[in-house]
């Protein structure tokens, strides 16, 4: 017993750790505009693939825009658009999973071969087509990736809610009387969280190199806009001759990514060993 | 007429490609005040009965009537008010975070309105418990302790009818002993009719007015405890009773 | 070859340093059944795998004979191959026993090797021969099923099959019944039973259940938060008993006859032998003050017949009431 507190004391410390660095990450996004020390936009062809310096602290790209002001305004575009579409996809994914476990029958067999057809397409290749066809822009590169991103969660609540709905203390709701929306959200909804926000966690770092990818490959966000993406992309042809240029949003998108990876495995863990069996 | 009654109840299950037949056109009926039993192996279709009885699943064909009036698959609250159901799983039948006062009031605050009062203390002294439990989470009580809270949530919204799903099976013998004990004087003395579904034929012995023995999925044999324990009529009943075994 | 074939003394099991079973003694005479009967958290099932030498339980003090060798003093991992030569074991529900997915004959085999027992030509004649014994005639048809493909009575019955192709002299059971409808338990029962009379299988049968236990066993031990309180014939322990909580036990069983069983206020312990006093006082209704402080002491009060207090003479309040008006 002893040994068990320690261990979820320890996994507590962890959660709280990356929920402390995930937060930083926020916040420098959020205060990016206050923080840049050069405006992200400014082009100047006297410093063009300038090393880093005490003017530009991760040089220049081949537009001689300060890198580190655009990766610091990229944060913003980046975290908040993975974050954003992480949440509208959760939140559609799960309803859509909820009513299809509770109500079964027609409704579980149209929500579920939606998925599937969604889920038959690699993401990224139809990720790629319907941002292509959209054209390009953030909006149009979120919503390429939520059209199969919410089949995850669907599928995931689906599956809770099949498990939980014979329960005893579900019947118990039902008996008392509860309409199926009171034991949906007030029963079912708390028991299946924890497992659903420990996967959304994790989707924000998949999401941020999908939209990432997109905007590399020249289809998410356009230019002037400073997304890490597109940085990559912009100055991956001057890679020999500035290659801060390159490795600054690189390195960028690893740390995020890592971190909200590393929140997402510290949430399970702390919630696995802390659920009441 | 008879409290309950249930006419051709058949119910259905669709498992892969197979359907399953878990009733075959059950009826039967409750009388006011009298405790029925419904005796059999696993499989035989009680537990599936019940649940039709509950409204919690509605039967594939055959109708129940409570009091004369046909009871439709959309139950009104007035409806489960009536009749309220205890589980075999005595802690899982409450939300495992929630505290025990919080399940019941909110059981109380759905089918008896919102003004309704949560007496604590004679909640818990008609079972037989300290106030102070009513405060704890289901985890904090013993399989007992929470049966007995199950059974104080059940009717505390005075209903007509108790359903009890095997409350005891999981339970030790001294606990099954207090329970079945507290169900008998609980329906003697609110006049509450019950429907006691047990694989154990000594507990239906010596707590149930009639018995109905099931298998498959129909009706095998059925009439009072004496009767049907003492003189069974049919093989497969006298087959059960002999596999009692007997202090 | 003495009658005795196991022996067990003022042995103290756990898991880790905690005690869930202390000062328990008893000695098994060959080709009887002793019934090891509680409720839950009364240390039953904990003696039963200490015997068998599972390794999360640790005997703290106390000694296990079989066959006149000190096994306990044995190194775990001797102890474990004599326990596995010597017992078979059967538990509640096959998948305790048995891998679900894979078929009969090949865990047979496999067992079979392990033990050294395997012999290709001779075989199917053995298995044969063990299924007959234990009244399952589809022999070949069950070996190839996979466990979960079979009914649990059905299960259990290849269990004890098992055991008889395995020869072992000794069968220890943990709740072979209870998981099992009825009809079935009186089946699997009377298999226990033959292979008792018929092949002399000396068993240990752990068991909520005591009526199970007036049914099969020769004799019975009682146990209650870790101690075994009361130790006897099965006939002289249910028609005789002298500690309360057998007593209470006994009352708390219903029967055919529509008598309401009584049960005793709150549920037993789980947290194992005490140090000091009565495990059983706070809820025995024959209790006095000194039953706070006295120590553990099992007394003869008959012919094999030993029990740790003998207040349970006379009779609880509430026994022998009427049943349903």
């Amino acid at each position: 017993m002893k040994k068990r507190v320690k261990s979820r004391e320890h996994l507590r410390r962890r959660l709280i750790l990356f929920l402390v660095l995930a937060g930083i990450l926020v916040v420098i996004s959020l205060a990016a505009p206050l923080i840049c020390p050069n405006d992200p936009n400014a082009t100047s062809a006297a410093d063009m693939n300038r090393a880093p310096c005490a003017e530009f602290p991760f040089g220049t790209d081949r537009y001689g825009r300060c890198v580190c002001s655009r990766v610091l305004m990229g944060s913003r575009t980046s975290i908040y658009s993975a974050v954003a579409l992480v949440a509208i996809t959760f939140v559609v994914g799960m309803v859509l999973g909820m009513l299809a476990g509770w109500y079964g029958g027609f409704l579980d067999s149209l929500v579920m071969r939606l998925a599937d057809v969604m889920l038959a397409f690699p993401q990224m290749v139809l990720a790629i087509a319907v941002a292509g066809i959209l054209g390009g822009g953030m909006g149009n590169a979120m919503l390429a990736m939520g059209i199969t991103g919410w089949t995850l969660y669907a599928r995931l609540a689906r599956a809770q809610v099949l498990a939980l709905k014979e329960e005893p203390y579900v019947h118990a709701a039902r008996l008392s009387g509860c309409s199926s929306w009171t034991v949906l959200t007030k029963t079912l909804l708390p028991n299946m969280l924890g497992p659903m926000l420990v996967t959304a966690a994790t989707q924000i770092g998949v999401m941020m190199i999908g939209l990432a990818g997109l905007s590399f490959l020249g289809i998410g966000v356009t230019e002037p806009q400073a997304e890490w993406g597109s940085m990559i992309n912009t100055s991956r042809a001057y890679l020999q001759l500035a290659p801060w240029a390159v490795l600054a949003p690189a390195v960028a998108t690893i740390i995020t990514v890592m971190i909200f990876n590393y929140l997402g495995d510290c949430m399970r863990d702390y919630l696995d060993v802390g659920v009441e069996r | 007429m008879s409290v309950l009654e249930g006419k051709g109840l058949k119910k259905r299950y669709q498992k892969q490609n197979r359907v399953i037949e878990a009733l075959r056109g059950v009826d039967f009926h409750l009388e006011d005040g009298e405790i029925l039993g419904l005796a059999g192996e696993s499989g035989s279709g009680k537990s599936t009965l019940l649940k039709l009885i509950a409204g919690l699943e509605p039967p594939s064909e055959g109708s129940i009537l409570l009091h004369g009036r046909e009871l439709s698959t959309r139950r009104t609250k007035e409806d489960y008010r009536s009749m309220q159901m205890i589980f075999q799983s005595a802690g899982g039948s409450f939300h495992p975070r929630r505290t025990i006062y919080d399940s019941i009031a909110e059981s109380l605050h759905s089918l008896r309105g919102r003004e309704a009062r949560v007496d604590v203390e004679a909640i818990s002294d008609m079972v037989g418990l300290p106030p102070e439990l009513m405060s704890r989470y289901p985890r904090q009580l013993s399989g007992g302790q929470c049966q007995r809270m199950a059974i104080a949530r059940a009717m505390a919204v005075q209903p007509e009818i108790l359903l009890c799903d095997e409350i005891t099976s999981a339970l030790d013998v001294s606990s099954q002993a207090q329970i079945l004990r507290l169900v008998a004087d609980i329906c003697r003395e609110n006049s509450t009719s019950a429907i006691f579904v047990s694989h154990d034929l000594a507990v239906i012995r010596c707590l149930c007015d009639r018995v109905m023995v099931m298998k498959d999925g129909a009706l095998v044999e059925e009439g009072s405890v004496e009767q049907v324990i003492l003189q069974p009529r049919e093989d497969y009943t006298r087959r059960l009773v002999d596999s009692v075994l007997q202090i | 070859m003495s009658s005795e074939i196991l022996s067990v003394s003022h042995l103290t099991v756990g898991y880790g340093e905690h005690a869930a079973a202390a000062d328990v003694s008893f000695q098994l005479q060959r080709g009887e059944i002793l019934c090891l009967v509680g409720e839950s958290g009364c240390g039953k099932s904990t003696v039963l795998k200490a015997l068998l030498a599972a390794p999360e339980i640790r005997v703290l003090s106390g000694s296990i004979t079989l066959e006149g060798q000190t096994i306990s003093e044995l190194p775990d991992k001797e102890r474990r191959g004599l326990c596995c030569e010597r017992m078979g074991i059967v538990f509640q529900s096959p998948q305790e026993t048995f891998n679900p997915i894979r078929s009969y004959r090949r865990q047979f085999i496999e067992t079979l090797k392990s033990h050294g027992r395997y012999d290709a030509a001779a075989f199917d004649g053995q298995v044969e021969e063990a299924f007959l014994k234990v009244e399952l005639t589809d022999w070949k048809r069950v070996l190839s099923e996979c466990p979960f493909a079979l009914s649990g009575g059905m299960n259990q019955r290849v269990a004890l099959a098992l055991a008889l192709l395995l020869g072992q002299e000794i069968l220890l059971c943990d709740e072979p019944t209870s998981a099992l409808d009825a009809t079935i338990q009186l089946q699997v029962a009377h298999e226990l039973q033959r292979l008792r009379d018929k092949n002399g299988v000396t068993q240990i049968i752990v068991t909520h259940n005591l009526a199970l236990a007036r049914f099969l066993a020769d004799r019975i031990g009682v146990m209650y938060a870790g101690r075994l309180v009361e130790l006897g014939r099965a006939s002289d322990v249910l028609q005789d008993p002298k500690h309360p909580y057998t007593r209470s036990l006994i009352a708390a069983i219903p029967g055919l006859d529509g008598r309401m069983p009584v049960g005793l206020p709150g549920s037993p312990p789980m947290t194992g032998p005490s140090e000091t006093g009565c495990e059983f006082h706070d809820r025995c209704p024959l209790a006095k003050d000194s039953c706070a402080c006295r120590t553990y002491a099992p007394q003869q009060v008959g012919d094999g017949h030993s029990a740790s207090c003998c207040e349970g003479k006379q009779s609880l309040p509430g026994e022998g009431e009427e049943g349903r008006p």
